[in-house]
């Protein structure tokens, strides 16, 4: 750090650069929508202002809902919730159908113009948004802890939001895009959940264990009751994780992929009726009887299914009477068609995806889907914000998701008070990971998150405990701030100007794929330097994200050529240079690229053409990777389905209905050593040889000293 | 390694800047060759080191960072002297990284820190004199008996090697190429010569042809870059095609000194240096003509690096460079 002025933590909501979408900036979150005490900035429209200020406590005028989800959160409903298809469904199944339809919200939709923007891409979710913060300021004007924690009660208390989705169906003057997109959100997810993967059937009840004890962790200030309920359902879950046969599940909020038995959903009944004791026994105020009626309707539910032993199993055992409950109706409907479809094509094997059932299966995430989960209620509001912005891709490329990342981490760590008889370095250090688990649920983490993430979780755990929390507080922001200074800002700066110096001042062309920040810009620095030089921008569905990096490159007024990568082998004969980006460089010189990139790099090098990775060592690892497949990550399979724009192109509609097709979207590719003719790097350029060398200088370093500076 | 004709101008042109570092450049520059004209052994970079460690005793700066500054002015200095030649550059940026590095500056006194740095640069001077002997025990080692040598020009570090095997009592023979424009095969088959080791000359274009009686390839280096590719006289890298083409292994002996920061991407991405061609007066008048004097090797063509640090592959070359400026 010696070398590094302290300077202070800057606040960069969304990177400037990747994907197209302007990223609110700090100024306009910051526009007095925010309620007092509120730690974050969050949206909050007029409307919703208006709304909460009208002091209409949705725990007064709604009341089956709030009761709902109340059995959810007491008893301990783990990660499961986000696939639950909405407790609506569970609600209209055991007969609160008309109560919770009394609920009236306004609709999303007719709301005041937002400062999110980005309309088409995260119309939904940012509606969502917009309602987590309405509620969140809500609970801020009930009952808010100075920490900026929202504890279970409060959230619990005023959560009309799980009816969102049937709110939007029920409204008919609602814009079609939005019921469509609710549809939508609801649809792929309950697929993928209710339906396993058969090659992950094995892993079956222990997620759902593993689940249950994670929600049991994060409830620290439960009340004795509750504690034992939760313990008698975790009892319950192993239970049937014996009947049900399984290995180990996804951690946080992970896609439970597993087929469970019965005996699961009885455990999810139990836990039902625990959370109900449990409940009696902690908040007394809301009626809890709801739950019963719920974990009967989850057991009905899973008996109705054993065949199939779909999620709703694993829901239920996942502990929550809502979380079972809501595979009711239509959706049910939906998901068991979906189920007996699957149940056909065993004999059919669908090798090229069975590849990637180990993957984090891709499912939407949404508000309400986030909200079904107990642990949100934990999570701080800047980690919501930050999670739900990765899901809906507002927050991209890898450096942008690290420091917006970081900055929420900032945010937390400042609003973070230790609670009585706990140790700093141990709470903070849990709290983090249960953050992270959130977070990993939105979207799984990049390869430098994850570096930054164990940067910092060293940092904590080496706080001496008599450090005065004022002063760990101070350090850790100062380490993170350091951190964002040193490893990606200035590193940013060097490399630009080593990969700038690699362009020829005179008649290069350039290609470049889909978007990478420092290449972008490297160029338009080399542009602006002077060098005249032509760039290709190459670029591939379904993301195009070439597009932006050609909209900023001719911004700088560079001459381009747009190409598809179907182009790649005619172009290439005119490039002189390739520059790519990169989502991590591992150490077996292996380059972790967006899906393609592999391509054009093998092509170049069979046309004998260097091919530069710019990629900053924050995104270096130790792992060694030899395919594509053992760690990735799956993107939304109907983005390959259909066109934007042509909807003539429709020979894949409804591709989930057909026994024997299923879509693969990757999301990354990997790109063996030998196509690499360097890495640019901060540190100068360096074969692809050479990134153990770097790893363990800074290994030393991190051990020796405070830090690699 | 030939010297400049106008360097007497230039130490004027140095000389009278009057000041101090004025005066500097000029002692650096005149020690550096003097160093040269010593003894015509003495390679570029080590006499610039020399001439940097003079630049040292001369000193009259009260702080580090002064005499910091006034070594990297006198580098510069040095550097326009020739400033195509890779190897004087590295050698300058080496020294001044490994006078300046550490422990040095930690010292208060600056008397105590500039006697530091004068024995470092001594024995930093002192260790790339002995280098080429290093280089040379180390490398006669893959020369087996009764084998062919290929090489390519003149290299001081090469002929030591092969002279160090020869007096080894190990029975070889040598190819020389004929090293166009500017003959240094014929040095090199003249010094070879004199050392009784038996030598054939062959043109430059013969290469492809004899590759097939060739056992091993052993070339010098003008510089090695940091992906262990080397710069080296014109003709090295279509030598070490052939070698490979024949799998035939493809050595390079070359002292640490020249381990440069420089990257290149191709051959068109090498600093460029043009020398005069004799291409006779028969030439059509509306002909180009393209003529560099060195060329880059990749590091998948090279089979080994002899060095002063030990026996390197390419790879190896970029993990001492990081670790002596990282």
């Amino acid at each position: 750090m010696s070398g590094f002025q302290k300077q202070p933590v800057k606040q960069v909501v969304g990177f400037h650069v990747e994907g197209a979408t302007p990223s609110p900036t700090q100024p306009s979150l910051l526009q007095g929508t925010m309620t007092a005490g509120s730690p974050t900035p969050v949206i909050i429209p007029p409307t919703f202002q208006r709304e909460s200020s009208h002091g209409s406590r949705p725990s007064v005028t709604t009341d089956a809902a709030p009761r709902a989800l109340d059995s959810t959160t007491s008893g301990g409903v783990p990660a499961s919730g986000a696939q639950a298809p909405g407790p609506q469904q569970a609600a209209n199944e055991a007969g609160f159908a008309p109560v919770a339809s009394s609920v009236r919200a306004v609709p999303p939709s007719t709301s005041a113009p937002r400062p999110i923007q980005h309309p088409d891409k995260a119309e939904a979710s940012h509606a969502g948004l917009i309602k987590v913060a309405s509620q969140l300021s809500m609970a801020s004007e009930a009952s808010m802890t100075s920490s900026g924690m929202f504890s279970l009660e409060t959230t619990s208390r005023l959560t009309p939001s799980p009816h969102l989705p049937q709110q939007q169906q029920q409204q008919p003057a609602f814009p079609a895009a939005h019921a469509g997109n609710s549809a939508a959100q609801q649809q792929p997810a309950q697929q993928q959940h209710v339906h396993p993967h058969p090659a992950a059937q094995p892993q079956a009840g222990a997620s759902q264990a593993d689940a249950a004890s994670k929600a049991g962790k994060s409830q620290k200030e439960m009340t004795k009751a509750e504690r034992r309920a939760l313990q008698e359902s975790q009892r319950a879950a192993k239970a049937a994780q014996k009947t049900g046969g399984g290995g180990g599940g996804g951690g946080g909020g992970a896609p439970e992929k597993g087929k469970s038995s019965a005996a699961a959903a009885d455990a999810g009944a139990a836990a039902g009726r625990g959370g109900r004791g449990g409940q009696a026994g902690g908040d007394a105020k809301p009626s809890s009887s709801k739950a019963a009626p719920a974990a009967g309707a989850a057991r009905a539910d899973g008996e109705r299914r054993t065949d199939n032993a779909g999620g709703a199993g694993a829901a239920g055992a996942g502990a929550a009477a809502s979380a079972a409950g809501p595979a009711g109706e239509g959706a049910s409907g939906a998901a068991a068609a979906a189920a007996k479809k699957k149940k056909d094509p065993k004999a059919v094997s669908l090798n090229s995806t069975e590849l990637f059932a180990h993957l984090q299966q891709y499912k939407r995430i949404t508000v309400s889907s986030l909200l079904q989960q107990p642990a949100t209620a934990n999570i701080h509001s800047a980690i919501l914000q930050l999670g739900l912005r990765y899901a809906d891709g507002s927050i991209r490329g890898a450096n942008a998701r690290c420091l917006a990342m970081l900055n929420a981490f900032c945010q937390v760590i400042r609003d973070y008070t230790t609670p009585e008889g706990k140790e700093l370095s141990r709470d903070l250090l849990r709290q983090l990971n249960e953050y992270v688990n959130f977070l990993v649920v939105c979207r799984p983490l990049s390869v430098g998150m994850g570096n930054a993430i164990r940067h910092l979780k060293l940092r904590i755990s080496t706080i001496p405990p008599d450090t005065p929390e004022a002063e760990a507080k101070e350090l850790l922001e100062q380490e993170i701030a350091d951190y964002i200074n040193v490893r990606i800002d200035s590193a940013d700066k060097q490399l630009v100007n080593y990969a700038m110096a690699k362009v020829e001042a005179q008649g290069d062309v350039i290609l470049t794929f889909a978007a990478s920040h420092v290449v972008q810009r490297a160029l338009v620095e080399a542009a602006r330097a002077g060098k005249s030089f032509r760039v290709v921008v190459m670029d591939s569905r379904p993301e195009l994200e070439g597009r932006s990096t050609l909209a900023r490159l001719l911004a700088a007024g560079i001459p381009c050529t747009y190409v598809h990568l179907n182009a790649a082998s005619y172009i290439i004969r005119e490039v002189t240079k390739v520059f790519l980006g990169a989502a991590a460089v591992l150490s077996n010189g292996t380059v972790l690229s967006r899906a393609g990139t592999a391509a054009v790099a093998m092509m170049a090098h069979a046309h004998n053409k260097p091919v530069m990775i710019c990629c900053e060592t924050h995104k270096f690892n130790e792992r060694v990777q030899l395919d594509s497949i053992t760690h990735n990550e799956l993107g939304d399979p109907e983005a390959l389905a259909a066109v934007p724009g042509k909807p003539e192109i429709n020979a894949l509609e409804g591709w989930s209905e057909h026994p024997r097709l299923r879509l693969l979207n990757l999301k990354y590719d990997v790109m063996p050593a030998e196509y690499v003719t360097m890495v640019v790097t901060e540190f100068g350029m360096v074969p692809p040889t050479s990134v153990p060398v770097i790893l363990r200088e800074f290994r030393q370093s991190e051990q020796t000293v405070s830090g690699p500076f | 390694m030939q010297r400049r004709p106008s360097q007497k101008a230039l130490v004027v042109t140095e000389g009278f800047g009057s000041n101090t570092q004025g005066t500097l450049n000029d002692i650096a520059v005149r020690e550096f060759h003097d160093a040269l004209s010593r003894d015509e052994d003495v390679a570029f970079a080590v006499a610039a080191i020399m001439a940097l460690t003079a630049v040292i005793k001369r000193s009259s700066a009260a702080t580090l960072m002064g005499v910091s500054k006034e070594l990297e002015d006198a580098a510069q200095a040095l550097q326009r002297v020739n400033p195509t030649n890779i190897s004087l550059k590295a050698g300058c940026e080496l020294f001044l990284r490994y006078t300046t590095r550490t422990s040095a500056l930690e010292l208060k006194d600056i008397e105590t820190a500039k006697a530091r740095l004068i024995e470092r640069g001594l024995h930093f001077a002192e260790t790339s004199t002995r280098a080429r002997q290093t280089i040379a025990e180390l490398g006669s080692r893959f020369l087996r008996s009764n084998c062919t040598v290929l090489t390519h020009g003149y290299s001081r570090v090469v002929l030591r090697l092969l002279q160090q095997a020869f007096s080894s009592g190990l029975q070889f023979s040598v190819i020389v190429t004929e090293g166009r424009p500017d003959g240094t095969g014929i040095t090199m088959a003249k010094k070879l010569d004199a050392e009784n080791i038996p030598v054939t000359l062959v043109l430059d274009s013969c290469v492809a042809y004899i590759m097939d009686r060739v056992d091993m390839v052993l070339s010098g280096a003008d510089a090695v870059v940091e992906n262990g590719g080397i710069i080296n006289k014109l003709g090295t890298y279509g030598i070490a095609l052939a070698a490979q083409a024949a799998s035939k292994p493809f050595y390079v002996a070359a002292e640490s000194y020249k381990f440069a920061r420089l990257y290149p991407l191709g051959q068109a991405d090498l600093p460029e240096e043009r020398k005069p061609l004799d291409v006779g007066p028969m030439l059509p008048s509306r002909t180009n003509v393209i003529n560099p004097s060195r060329d880059y090797t990749p590091p998948q063509c090279i089979s080994l690096l002899v060095t002063d640090l030990g026996v390197l592959t390419p790879a190896a070359v970029s993990d001492e460079l990081i670790q002596l400026y990282l």
